[in-house]
């Protein structure tokens, strides 16, 4: 179901300068798609596994605030498998409910590219079910599919990186295997929080920070513990095995200035 | 109907994969912290003496498990929603496995617990989490003395029959099947989430023979009641460390309903 645009995400926000298109269909299923330019990919080309982690979450949500109406979500647990790079221009997302429960809600969805039908990867989600409150964003339900309100578009007049989509984020390598990011407007959630996927891509980064130079992640499992509201952010990867081409890290994201866990991860990074 | 009440009923499956459970945490205090040791028999491991990639979730869910349990009590128990688990080898050196779990996150509808796995040379072996729902048994809240101890010890181990024998999961060509009987069943009455968990690990195995499962994510999504329970898997792609598999759980017996979706990673 649609997002009320006007109170969620801000003008200024990453979910706008990732030019994300959302298309909600009668079936239930959501599509999610955005353009792979070279400030979403690798110096391999390949896009960053944060940013598909970012998609997936932002469709994930969509169809888990269908489904926990009245109520609220937030994001649980985040599951991404990529097998192949998205091959073309786009990347696609295609999301539906596995489960919908009283408290939680459980997204699957599929990654491909716009060029060719191989999958790309697979992603699972769980949102638990809050209560809603004062500010959440509003659904409206669409007229019908391939209306005006079923299809959005979170670009802006003048959206669009002008850099690596994760130094707009403010990520940056403290040292080996550890990054941070502080918190603001530009990369929150609507719980006034830094946006899951972005929390993906800070473990995204440090994965590939401790694996070491042409690594890229290929597998994230993040486990969201609380809110990541004060800042700095940092993501320490330790490295858990080491194989031919693969590696193999835990992830442990800590909000320093509230002085808690945000939340833990583990990664998998392949030479690409 | 549900056997919490019962330590003796719900327990088969626990007890044939074996492990001693302890409480060490200060309870006292709100903490829990549970460390198990299990002696590995050849029930639970392969032809090249590495643990089974599904006694192994087993092992870990049953000590997670008993970890976010007692953390939700008084308000409730505890049943597994959401299990990952990445193992960097399944070679046991000294045949002994060592857990430790820990409270991750403490929530009114949910409990995370990690669970930390070594090896009888205290070399790391896997790492796991498991999101376990809070729910109240009808028949009211279990009670345990504490610290909780579970003496998981097959008293014969070498003489029991190999676990996925024993369960008797089969190949017949479309997925691998399991028929339900009551050993099978948990405190709550229905499959054990390890059990679930073992017939993913053997329908990626069908799709990557000789392959085993050494990371695996399993959303746990209804109960498996009444069986046959049939997972299929579909292979993703192939990586560095290995072939992704998704694999899909129903309950033929039950409207033939999906109960568990996963994603494993076999080498």
């Amino acid at each position: 179901m649609p997002v009320d645009l006007s109170v969620y995400p801000p003008p200024e926000h990453m979910l706008r300068d990732l030019a994300l298109e959302f298309e909600h269909r009668a079936s239930g299923e959501s599509f999610a798609s955005l353009p792979l330019t070279e400030h979403v990919c690798n110096a391999a080309g390949h896009v960053r596994a944060g940013i598909v982690a970012t998609a997936v979450d932002a469709i994930g949500g969509g169809l888990a605030a269908t489904a926990a109406a009245p109520g609220w979500i937030a994001t649980a647990d985040l599951t991404l498998h990529i097998v192949a790079p998205p091959a073309g221009t786009r990347l696609e997302v295609l999301g539906r409910v596995a489960r919908a429960g009283r408290t939680t809600v459980v997204i699957e969805a599929e990654v491909r590219g716009n060029r060719g039908a191989a999958l790309a990867g697979m992603a699972t989600m769980t949102f638990s079910v809050l209560e809603r409150r004062a500010g959440n964003p509003v659904l409206t339900p669409p007229d019908e599919e391939g209306s005006e309100n079923a299809r959005q578009m979170m670009a802006n007049d003048g959206s669009g990186f002008g850099q690596c989509a994760y130094d707009a984020f403010g990520i940056a390598e403290t040292r080996a295997g550890e990054v941070q990011l502080t918190p603001a407007p530009y990369i929150e959630n609507s719980l006034g929080a830094v946006q899951g996927g972005v929390l993906a891509s800070l473990a995204d980064a440090a994965a590939v920070s401790a694996l070491g130079p042409g690594f890229e992640t290929v597998d994230l499992h993040l486990f969201y513990i609380s809110l990541a509201k004060v800042g700095p952010i940092r993501a320490r990867a330790d490295v858990l095995a080491r194989g031919t081409g693969w590696g193999s890290v835990a992830v442990a994201i800590d909000d320093i200035g509230a002085g808690r866990h945000t939340c833990a991860a583990t990664a998998v990074g392949t030479q690409s | 109907m549900t056997y919490l009440h019962d330590p003796e009923l719900g327990r088969t499956v626990a007890r044939f994969v074996g492990g001693d459970l302890r409480e060490i945490g200060d309870h006292a205090a709100g903490e829990v912290v549970i460390e198990a040791e299990a002696v590995l028999g050849a029930h639970v491991l392969d032809g090249h003496a590495h643990v089974r990639a599904g006694a192994l979730l087993t092992m870990c869910d049953n000590v997670g498990g008993l970890c976010g349990g007692l953390a939700s009590l008084p308000d409730g128990w505890v049943v597994s929603t959401n299990l990952m688990v990445r193992a960097t080898t399944l070679a046991v050196a000294r045949g002994v496995l060592r857990f430790r779990s820990e409270v991750v996150r403490r929530g009114r509808n949910a409990v995370v617990t990690s669970v930390e796995v070594r090896d009888g040379e205290d070399a790391p072996l896997a790492r796991g989490m498991l999101t376990s729902a809070v729910l109240v048994p009808r028949n009211g809240v279990p009670q345990w003395e504490r610290p909780a101890r579970i003496e998981n010890v097959p008293t014969a181990p070498d003489e029991l029959p190999a676990f996925y024998e024993w369960l008797g999961v089969r190949d017949d060509g479309d997925g691998v099947v399991l028929d339900v009987f009551d050993a099978l069943r948990n405190p709550w009455g229905i499959v054990h989430g390890g059990v679930t968990a073992a017939v993913i690990d053997a329908a990626g195995v069908a799709v990557v023979p000789g392959a085993a499962t050494h990371d695996a994510v399993v959303h746990y999504l209804a109960p498996n009641r009444v069986g046959p329970v049939r997972a299929r898997g579909r292979a993703l792609g192939a990586r560095a460390d290995g072939r992704v598999v998704r694999v899909e759980v129903r309950d033929e017996g039950a409207d033939n309903r999906l109960t568990a979706l996963a994603v494993i990673t076999l080498r």
